[in-house]
């Protein structure tokens, strides 16, 4: 599904990322874990194609084709989903209006049926309760009021709607506590399956109790150092990330 | 006093004569002596200039107003009616309709309408003779401004608008008022003077709406004086949309007085002009009197747009709410100068103001000055002001959702002016007119 191939990209002139090589197939789950300013994010926002983010060499393969060249909503619309580690406070943009427009963007993109406000509203209303998240969240402005649970959930409740194909989850775990981690991860666990793939970027290894990676990757300057099972998110959370240094 | 001051209102002396040649013999001597005064004053005062130190003017240039040559409309100025049918089809209508259309200030009763309701409803020359005892008392008020363009239309209004409502009254549909100018003769622009005066007597509800459309290429000067007296218990919802030509200058003057327990509403939304100013002039002289100032101004290239608002609590628990912005494409200019005066005695005034730009281009200019005079402790006052580009993170954040930029960039820019559309109080076929013709405007912008 994503083939990430010698990628180097930088920021403002600044290289991060230092030649990553990813191979992910369809239904795996990838852990990459890393220390702060390692480039995680980085490579969340390269993959999303957020503008500013240059890519200096190597290839991002996403189902048989690059999306190097292509525009963050193009890559949104062929199923790559970015969950943000701080999802933005828009005032004045309404949740459900925000959430209908992507999701009628992406279907005629399909070649399929786009929603009126009636449906549409009917289907938002189905995934917020599937996934607890409180329906009169929708008619506010983009988490606007939103405690930091509720932004998190509010992410996977986006991913749910648009139903992507590649879920990159940075941080999904970050600023929650113990309760509000394992309703995150039960959230991105519904959403799990043969088809869809998921990468999950994380510091610490607590999420990965509840969403169990097939691969977890030790992620530091700017490329991935050592892959592994699950086995090694516990040798992190034990030892730290020195012993990778 | 300097001598360019006096010097640059020269041309409007034949002008005034004209006008009071042409005064109705009817027409009571107080409202001749009230346009004398009034004259005399701008003549004393010269019109504002740009210099340094007059804060005021600062930003805005009246020369390039003035440099132009105008004329007043001819008395033998005619128009055929249906030119502008499908301008008025456009507007809002209502069931049983309270209209007064103007053409270039002229008032045209064939395709005007009023029912016969409470209320006193009619152009102001009409007026005048009638009911010159509520009337001449505010035109003698209105004479001792030390505003030079008050004092200008003060000395040259022909004709303007007239509505009474009397002890209690609730008018059920909005009254509307529609100002169309009409100019293609490229030799001539006109100074246009309309007047409105609106009483809402105690205890009284008036719902405004007006209209100022431009055709042809017309290149005027209107200025205008809006009178609004609310008087106790009373409450005026005014909504205002102006879209004159890009070549035409329009100064508006606004003085509202509030009584106890009364409330104004207004709106304005500019679109259209060269040289925009909006003067509003607002008083609160009784307790638990509440003015909510809301304005929009969407300004393209070589358009310059300034709001100037004044907001006087010459009594305590009086509320006041300024909440303007604008969005400027081009290389459009706004100004916002919005002050607000608490008096010594006025406890438990509650104030706020809020000035917001988003600019769509690099070459857009916004400036916005928040102005306080506080002589009372025990009162609450805030402010704010922004001006900006959009936002390129929340522009990531939609598009990375699969929205198109031109679409997301709709989403935010409709979002930005999107409280304040929230907050109008007028009716609803006014509020869906103006968000329709918002959103053409952007959607032709983005």
């Amino acid at each position: 599904m994503l083939e990430v191939k010698d990628l180097y990209s930088s920021v403002s002139g600044k290289s991060i990322l230092n030649g990553v090589n990813l191979d992910i197939k369809p239904g795996e789950v990838h852990a990459i874990m890393g220390p702060n300013g390692s480039g995680k994010s980085t490579l969340s926002y390269t993959l999303a194609g957020k503008p500013n983010y240059i890519v200096n060499s190597g290839d991002i393969i996403f189902e048989n084709q690059s999306i190097l060249e292509m525009l963050p909503e193009t890559r949104a619309q062929l199923g790559i989903f970015l969950s943000f580690q701080h999802p933005l406070e828009i005032a004045g943009v309404r949740m459900d209006q925000f959430m209908r427009s992507a999701y009628n963007s992406i279907q005629k993109q399909k070649n399929q049926e786009e929603l009126d406000v009636l449906k549409f509203n009917r289907l938002l209303k189905s995934k917020s309760e599937e996934l607890n998240v409180e329906p009169s969240l929708m008619q506010r402005y983009v988490n606007h009021g939103f405690s930091g649970g509720e932004r998190k959930k509010n992410e996977i409740l986006q991913m749910a709607v648009l139903d992507p194909k590649l879920m990159v989850l940075d941080e999904p775990d970050s600023g929650l506590d113990i309760d509000a981690v394992r309703s995150v991860a039960e959230g991105i666990n519904e959403l799990r399956s043969e088809s869809k793939s998921t990468i999950i970027i994380t510091h610490y290894q607590r999420i990965l109790n509840y969403v169990i990676p097939d691969f977890v990757h030790i992620f530091m300057d700017g490329k991935i150092i050592q892959s592994g099972d699950k086995s090694l998110a516990l040798q992190v959370e034990e030892k730290g990330y020195e012993i990778f240094s | 006093m300097a001598t360019q001051e006096i010097s640059n209102t020269k041309p409007y002396i034949s002008i005034y004569n004209d006008v009071i040649s042409n005064i109705n013999e009817k027409t009571s001597e107080l409202v001749l002596s009230a346009k004398q005064k009034a004259f005399n004053n701008l003549l004393t005062t010269g019109f504002p200039t740009h210099r340094k130190g007059n804060e005021d003017w600062k930003y805005t240039d009246v020369n390039k107003i003035l440099q132009k040559e105008y004329k007043l409309v001819e008395k033998s100025f005619n128009t055929s009616n249906d030119r502008y049918e499908n301008i008025i089809s456009g507007l809002p209508s209502y069931n049983s309709n309270n209209y007064l259309i103007f053409i270039n200030g002229v008032f045209q009763p064939e395709i005007s309408q009023t029912s016969n309701e409470s209320i006193i409803i009619d152009s102001l020359e009409n007026s005048l003779d009638n009911y010159s005892s509520i009337i001449t008392p505010h035109l003698e008020d209105l004479s001792t401004s030390d505003d030079p363009f008050m004092n200008f239309n003060t000395a040259l209004f022909q004709d303007g608008v007239f509505i009474y409502a009397p002890k209690n009254t609730t008018v059920n549909n909005p009254i509307q008022v529609i100002n169309i100018e009409s100019n293609n003769s490229p030799d001539k622009n006109y100074i246009i003077s309309p007047l409105l005066l609106v009483i809402a007597d105690d205890g009284s509800y008036v719902n405004l709406e007006e209209y100022c459309i431009g055709t042809d290429n017309s290149s005027n000067l209107i200025n205008t004086i809006s009178r609004f007296v609310i008087c106790k218990s009373s409450k005026l919802n005014y909504s205002r949309f102006q879209n004159y030509s890009n070549q035409t200058n329009n100064i508006n003057n606004s003085l509202a007085t509030l009584e106890q327990n009364s409330t104004l509403n207004s709106f304005y939304l500019d679109f259209g002009g060269q040289i925009i100013r909006n003067n509003l002039n607002v008083e609160l002289l009784g307790e638990e009197s509440t003015a909510n100032m809301l304005g929009l101004y969407l300004p393209n290239s070589n358009q310059h747009v300034d709001n100037q608002v004044i907001v006087d609590h010459k009594s305590p628990y009086s509320y006041s709410d300024q909440t303007y912005k604008g969005i400027l494409n081009g290389n459009a200019q706004s100004v916002f100068h919005g002050s607000i005066i608490v008096r010594e005695k006025s406890i438990k005034v509650d104030a706020a103001q809020e000035d917001k730009n988003l600019l769509l281009s690099s070459e857009a200019e916004a400036y916005t000055k928040p102005a306080f005079w506080i002589y009372c402790d025990d009162v609450m006052c805030k402010h704010g002001a922004a001006c900006g580009q959009i936002d390129e993170e929340s522009l990531f954040y939609l598009t990375s959702r699969g929205i198109s930029n031109t679409v997301a960039k709709q989403l935010l820019v409709r979002g930005f002016v999107g409280d304040v559309l929230n907050r109008i109080e007028s009716d609803t076929n006014n509020k869906k007119y103006i968000e329709n013709q918002i959103e053409n405007k952007l959607d032709s912008w983005l």
